[in-house]
């Protein structure tokens, strides 16, 4: 247990990147749509804002892992406890972030999309839904950017530089060669049309299984990393 | 004899292409100050990496308190391993180290680390980033002595450290191991500063083991003897012979005998003079000829 929290205490030591850092862009992001949108004085803006926290949690997760791991083993920290502090971490604030989203999503409703002018935390199918199921699919999308940055910064910490770059260009290949493959069969149309009815939270589900798959391959990773 | 609180027995670490560590065996007991020895890239690092489980060994068995120490923290928390190419994450202090190392290490003493960051002058606020590499390398050293782990490794802890600061690092350390009984383990090159620290001394070049002796019962057993070149030739005829010079037609033999008396007494016989080897001579001698000496 004293490693564990150790683990969550450094990182509770880098707020800066994990809480401060990402809210403060997001903020910024915020009122300079919110000012376009007063200006221009025309049609709701829809604004992708929303997305920094989700791609600050990947960043996050990814450098703290590769910067952390060698320090907390060298403070006698067991690689368990670093993965199970870690991972503690990511959900608790996954979980912050998430309430903290459904909050402002509401009082964007409350005042009506900020006078009429701007959709940032309220957006379109993302936040369908009643507050519970928005707040669940804010966590397992944070969840799930998260593990796969902790899932390739635990690669790298394994397998270093070349493999992991190998690895990451072997996973751009197959992708892209599935959607060549889907376009020559035209599967993109059954492909939309599968999203469009399904819900956001029926989409997030989905996603805890590959959430729980690269917690477990982050954490074998982890296991057989020397520092 | 005292409790044994590191056995390794036949320990190998193999790259693909080179042997780092080779087939080592030895104890470390409890209590003792202990120097691991050798060249740069001899294995050291290696194999106190192995032994805090940071490194997997290809072969052989470790034992740290009865225990394998990987992934068990019982064995590790016990460990407190200070390495020159510690590394810190980019945002924390030097405060912060000092929390998190209070955290960890079970005897943690704040007290103490608080007057040691005195000593060494450290800047508590600043990034431990920003600090210059003799600070840095302060930063190991009150992080290892204010742990009180049973077992601490300073694996070249003074890269960067001025005479001065070595100087109170090695008196700290020294008041503190009689304040505070445990096993520690330095490693290092700088051999004639801390040879008055060592009581024991495991020597390694290329990966195995050239020496593991007492440190007292080493300087007792080996000496320069000196005389005429005849007279020394016939001397050192059968014994071990570590390095020879000769200036003139008077030779200087560096011998290591059996037993403490041994050699003195049988110089003294043949009316050659002895003279004390210091530790830095005998340790570059041995790892210079690469000759396996007797254990």
């Amino acid at each position: 247990m004293r490693g564990i929290s150790s683990v969550i205490n450094i990182h509770l030591r880098h707020k800066l990147t994990w809480f401060y850092l990402p809210w403060m862009i997001m903020a910024f992001s915020f009122l300079v749509n919110l000012l376009i949108g007063v200006l221009i004085n025309g049609e709701t803006l829809y604004t992708g804002g929303l997305g920094t926290i989700y791609i600050f949690m990947f960043v996050t997760s990814l450098t703290t892992a590769i910067q952390l791991f060698p320090f907390t083993t060298g403070f006698s920290i067991r690689r368990t406890d670093f993965f199970i502090g870690t991972l503690t971490f990511i959900t608790l604030i996954s979980i912050f972030n998430s309430a903290l989203l459904v909050v402002l999503s509401h009082i964007e409703v409350w005042t009506g999309a900020w006078g009429d002018h701007m959709r940032f935390f309220n957006l379109p199918y993302l936040n369908d839904g009643s507050w519970l199921i928005q707040f669940v699919v804010n966590v397992i999308l944070m969840l799930w950017f998260s593990m796969l940055g902790l899932g390739i910064g635990a690669f790298f910490l394994r397998f270093r530089g070349i493999r992991t770059f190998i690895m990451l260009a072997a996973v751009t290949i197959i992708i892209s060669g599935l959607s060549l493959i889907a376009m020559r069969y035209e599967w993109w149309g059954p492909i939309f049309k599968w999203f469009a009815s399904h819900s956001a939270l029926d989409l997030t589900l989905w996603m805890i299984p590959i959430v729980l798959i690269l917690a477990l391959c982050s954490r074998q990773c982890l296991r057989r990393s020397t520092v | 004899m005292s409790q044994t609180v590191i056995e390794v027995n036949n320990l190998s670490k193999v790259y693909k292409d080179f042997t780092a560590v080779d087939n080592v065996s030895f104890r470390i007991e409890a209590n003792k100050i202990y120097g691991l020895l050798g060249r740069n890239g001899a294995g050291k690092t290696t194999i106190m990496q192995m032994i805090t489980a940071q490194q997997f060994s290809t072969k052989g068995e470790i034992r740290v308190f009865g225990e394998h120490p990987y992934e068990n923290n019982k064995v590790i928390q016990q460990i407190c391993f200070i390495r020159e190419s510690q590394k810190y994450p980019d945002l924390v202090t030097v405060r912060d180290v000092m929390g998190i190392a209070s955290d960890v290490y079970p005897n943690w003493d704040a007290e103490y680390a608080k007057a040691l960051i005195e000593i060494f002058r450290l800047p508590m606020k600043r990034l431990v980033k920003r600090l210059s590499r003799g600070m840095l390398s302060a930063v190991g050293i009150i992080v290892g002595l204010a742990s009180r782990a049973p077992i601490t490794v300073f694996d070249e802890p003074y890269l960067g450290l001025d005479a001065v600061a070595r100087e109170l690092f090695y008196d700290q350390l020294i008041e503190d191991y009689t304040s505070h009984p445990r096993t520690i383990i330095l490693s290092t090159h700088l051999i004639d500063e801390v040879s008055r620290l060592l009581e024991h001394i495991i020597l390694i070049d290329e990966g195995k083991i050239l020496l593991d002796s007492d440190t007292d019962e080493l300087r007792g057993r080996t000496c320069n003897v000196i005389g005429h070149q005849s007279a020394v030739e016939s001397f050192i005829q059968g014994r071990k012979v570590i390095h020879t010079e000769s200036l003139g037609s008077m030779v200087s033999a560096t011998v290591m005998g059996k037993t403490e008396a041994e050699v003195k007494q049988e110089a003294a016989q043949a009316g050659l003079e002895t003279v004390p080897v210091s530790l830095q001579q005998l340790i570059v001698h041995l790892t210079r000829n690469g000759k396996v000496a007797s254990r």
